[in-house]
């Protein structure tokens, strides 16, 4: 355990010293900000309810397909490419608890932005009165789901060197686990086909686990295992690929 | 020298472990063409499946120490059999997520109970459960495949609605594409965006299959509306229809052309009422079990099917009493007597005391078309021209495809002065073509010149059927000016666009205001929680959030990351 609180107090420390970190979350804020003065302009003169406002962190699990493999980008690619993860591995450290540690850290500024955005949350506790309940739901949710897009990102990033590949390849990794509902439904409509295909692909993404239950409140047990699985999984084969270097080299 | 024995542990075995191991490849890929290409796994995927889990576990037996050092070795690690490692882990991780599901272990944390049911609703729905008389209930949710996500909520609420009603209450998801026959029965459309109704909530019958004709259809996913339709399907309400036997009136269980079996078993099994065949000896005898005007009875109705006798005198006094008290009468009245003696719905002892108690009685004549008639026969009159108000008539009026067949009917009179607080509506009127004859000869015509029109007949548009209601006593009446409404020959006609069921069967659900019956079931009423009210935005605080929002956090955070890079910034400097 100390091993992987070493690692990931440096890794945060350099999350909290990079410009890019503090870019990334002005752009974010920024844009939420707009959207929610907006919004709630617009549902000030219709009438509208505080929980039709309560919408920020499902934005910001959209955007995760972009901001998680900016964050997470650099986390090993820039190791291996500056030739410094071969003399970290000669530290009396494990690559599971090296992986974890900086899984962590970069978790850790994530959930600093998502807490940040509970600033709207107090804002509609003002000007009306939003189901608590499922604003709980909604950031658990939101929380889990910014880990295992994280994790998954992390996997590009130990596989190449190029910080930019790996930026691109998470994107697309997240962006079809988004879209896996959809693929699900057009394979399902297709004649022929094993209608549990189409429920295996849907369950495999991130919408069918958050979209439909946590984001309205509603906390089902296999979606909390779907998540923190996720994140098993993903670092089990981010580790498996740091070891298969580390012993190639 | 002698030859060392071999040792027999170490001996090759017959076939090489590795050809179990692609016998398994084998077996996996065939359970893999199965499932992509058929639409159920069937017994060739099972078999291929099988033969796979069997391969590993003989190659398992074969060749253990492969085993152990494929799991544990340095290979398992770094080498070829990582990814076969990561593999096995990620199914095992699938193993657990299926099982975890299928527990249904979930928690609404909303304040207002979107997926879960109130307390209202959890009352009501825990006193069906143990109610022995309401029937199990089947939730119909009709979902097509791109609406998952709606379906995952609803399954929630389904949960929740099964487990307070002990399973009373059970559901099923029906993809109305792939199901188009079960949507059009419960009369759901079949694209998401434009369904009319998405849910229907049906009792079960004895088989445990939903009955689509006793559905009620809700549009959305609404606790209040769903609970209000399973009320509405558990309330059976206690339904009474008596039909009268004497003399030659129709049998209730005659299954021939001229019984009343289709309507019996309408009225019994898709509706749930209690349909009995009752002489006078048992409505009159002191000692009777059936009690008219029973007041615990939800509705009750007294129909006579024809009669060419008249009633006596005292079982006349009988019904006409039956009525003053608030009775439902409903009569079909038979043909003219060949030797103009008066039948049971135009003996005078009943028939002046509808005259003058409701404005309606049966003519003595006959009804004849020769235009609007079925076959070209002058006596089976087609009558399509029927009230689009009443509840009676309203659901085939109108269409120009629906009639009635009136065969040998009479016509009905009005009184020229309609009794106080009475109601009457001209339900089925014959065309402006009829006429009527009052010569019973005309019905042992073997010509059809024989029954054509005379001068002094009289002309149409005649009434055929009238309903009349006195709003101070509550008594209802229908006339029927035809004995051969309700019959089987006409109401199993029902879809060739014959309306003769409909019009028999709802006559009586009027007369006992049996689908007024529903809207008086206790309804649920959508409870108001504080989340609903709108938000408030006074302009001060406006300009706070914006001042907040807008400014203060973002370039906040991005002061903080200017004031950290300059801090580096000069540390790298010195």
């Amino acid at each position: 355990m100390r091993q992987i609180f070493a690692v990931f107090k440096r890794e945060l420390g350099l999350y909290f010293r990079s410009p890019v970190a503090y870019a990334i979350a002005f752009g974010l804020l920024l844009f939420f900000g707009i959207l929610f003065s907006n919004s709630l302009s617009q549902a000030a003169v219709q009438q509208g309810t505080a929980d039709q406002l309560n919408f920020i962190p499902s934005i910001l699990t959209f955007l995760l397909f972009l901001v998680a493999p900016l964050l997470t980008m650099r986390l090993i690619s820039e190791e291996t490419r500056e030739g410094t993860l071969e003399v970290l591995m000669t530290l009396p450290i494990r690559e599971s608890q090296f992986i974890i540690g900086k899984f962590l850290a970069v978790w850790a500024y994530y959930t600093v932005i998502l807490l940040l955005t509970l600033v709207y949350y107090y804002v509609l506790t003002v000007v009306g009165v939003p189901d608590t309940g499922r604003t709980v739901g909604m950031y658990l949710g939101a929380w889990l789901y910014g880990g295992a897009t994280l994790a998954v990102t992390m996997i590009w990033s130990a596989v190449t060197e190029d910080q930019v590949v790996a930026a691109f390849l998470g994107a697309a990794t997240v962006l079809v686990l988004y879209l896996a509902e959809v693929a699900a439904s057009a394979i399902s409509n297709l004649p022929n086909v094993n209608p549990a295909i189409g429920t295996f692909i849907r369950e495999l993404g991130f919408q069918a686990h958050y979209d439909a239950t946590m984001l309205n409140g509603v906390i089902r047990a296999e979606d909390i295992l779907y998540f923190v699985f996720m994140i098993v999984a993903a670092l089990f084969i981010t580790t498996r690929i740091v070891e298969v270097r580390r012993w190639k080299s | 020298m002698t030859t060392p024995n071999p040792n027999l542990n170490e001996q090759e075995p017959f076939i090489p472990p590795f050809y179990m191991l692609i016998l398994a490849g084998i077996g996996l890929l065939i359970a893999v063409v199965v499932a992509l290409t058929q639409a159920t796994f069937s017994v060739v995927g099972w078999g291929g499946l099988g033969l796979a889990v069997l391969s590993v576990i003989v190659w398992g037996f074969m060749a253990p120490q492969q085993v152990k050092s494929m799991l544990t070795g340095r290979t398992a690690r770094y080498g070829g059999t990582t990814v076969l490692i990561t593999a096995l882990f990620l199914i095992a991780l699938i193993a657990v997520y299926s099982f975890v599901k299928g527990r249904s272990l979930r928690l609404d944390l909303t304040q207002r109970d979107t997926f879960s049911l109130t307390e209202d609703t959890r009352k009501a729905i825990a006193g069906l459960a143990v109610e022995p008389n309401v029937p199990n209930i089947r939730i119909l949710a009709f979902y097509e495949t791109a609406d998952a996500s709606q379906r995952d909520q609803a399954s929630i609420l389904f949960d929740d609605y099964a487990k307070t009603s002990q399973n009373k209450i059970s559901y099923e998801f029906v993809d109305p594409v792939r199901s188009p026959g079960l949507a059009q029965a419960y009369k759901i459309q079949s694209t998401s965006s434009s369904s009319i109704s998405r849910f229907a909530v049906a009792p079960l019958d004895a088989e445990g299959n939903p009955i689509p004709d006793k559905a009620q259809t809700v549009s959305f996913l609404s606790q209040e509306d769903l609970t209000n339709a399973i009320m509405r399907v558990a309330a059976s309400g206690d339904f009474r229809a008596y039909f009268l036997s004497v003399g030659d009136t129709l049998k209730l269980t005659d299954t021939g052309g001229s019984g009343m079996s289709d309507v019996n078993s309408v009225l019994k099994d898709t509706f749930n009422w209690k349909t009995e065949e009752v002489n006078m000896v048992d409505l009159t005898a002191p000692q009777s079990s059936i009690q008219l005007n029973d007041p615990a009875a939800d509705g009750e109705v007294l129909v006579v099917a024809g009669g060419t006798t008249p009633l006596s005198d005292a079982q006349a006094k009988f019904i006409t009493d039956y009525l003053d008290k608030g009775g439902k009468l409903v009569i079909y009245a038979a043909p003219l007597n060949a030797d103009g003696t008066p039948t049971l719905a135009t003996a005078d002892n009943l028939s002046s005391y509808l005259y003058s108690n409701f404005g309606v009685r049966f003519a003595n004549d006959v009804v004849l078309d020769q235009q609007q008639a079925v076959n070209g026969i002058p006596f089976f009159v087609a009558a399509s021209n029927m009230d689009t108000f009443s509840s009676i008539t309203r659901d085939v009026a109108g269409n120009a495809n629906v009639f009635a067949i009136f065969n040998t009917s009479r016509s009905i009179e009005l009184a020229p002065t309609t009794p106080a607080n009475v109601t009457i509506t001209q339900l089925v009127q014959s065309s402006g073509t009829s006429y009527a004859k009052t010569d019973p000869a005309v019905l042992q015509a073997t010509e059809i010149s024989q029954t054509d029109a005379a001068e002094t007949d009289a002309k149409g548009p005649f009434v055929l059927a009238a309903s009349a209601e006195n709003s101070q006593t509550g008594a209802m009446v229908v006339l029927f000016g035809s004995v051969d409404v309700p019959t089987n020959q006409y109401t199993l006609l029902s879809q060739q666009g014959v309306a003769n069921r409909t019009i028999s069967l709802t006559s009586l659900f009027w007369t006992t205001k049996f689908e007024d019956f529903f809207t008086q079931i206790p309804q649920l009423a959508a409870q108001q929680r504080p989340q609903d009210a709108p938000i408030v935005v006074a302009p001060e605080v406006g300009r706070n959030v914006n001042f907040l929002t807008l400014i203060l956090l973002p370039f906040g955070v991005l002061a903080i990351g200017i004031a950290v890079w300059w801090n580096s910034r000069e540390k790298r400097a010195s």
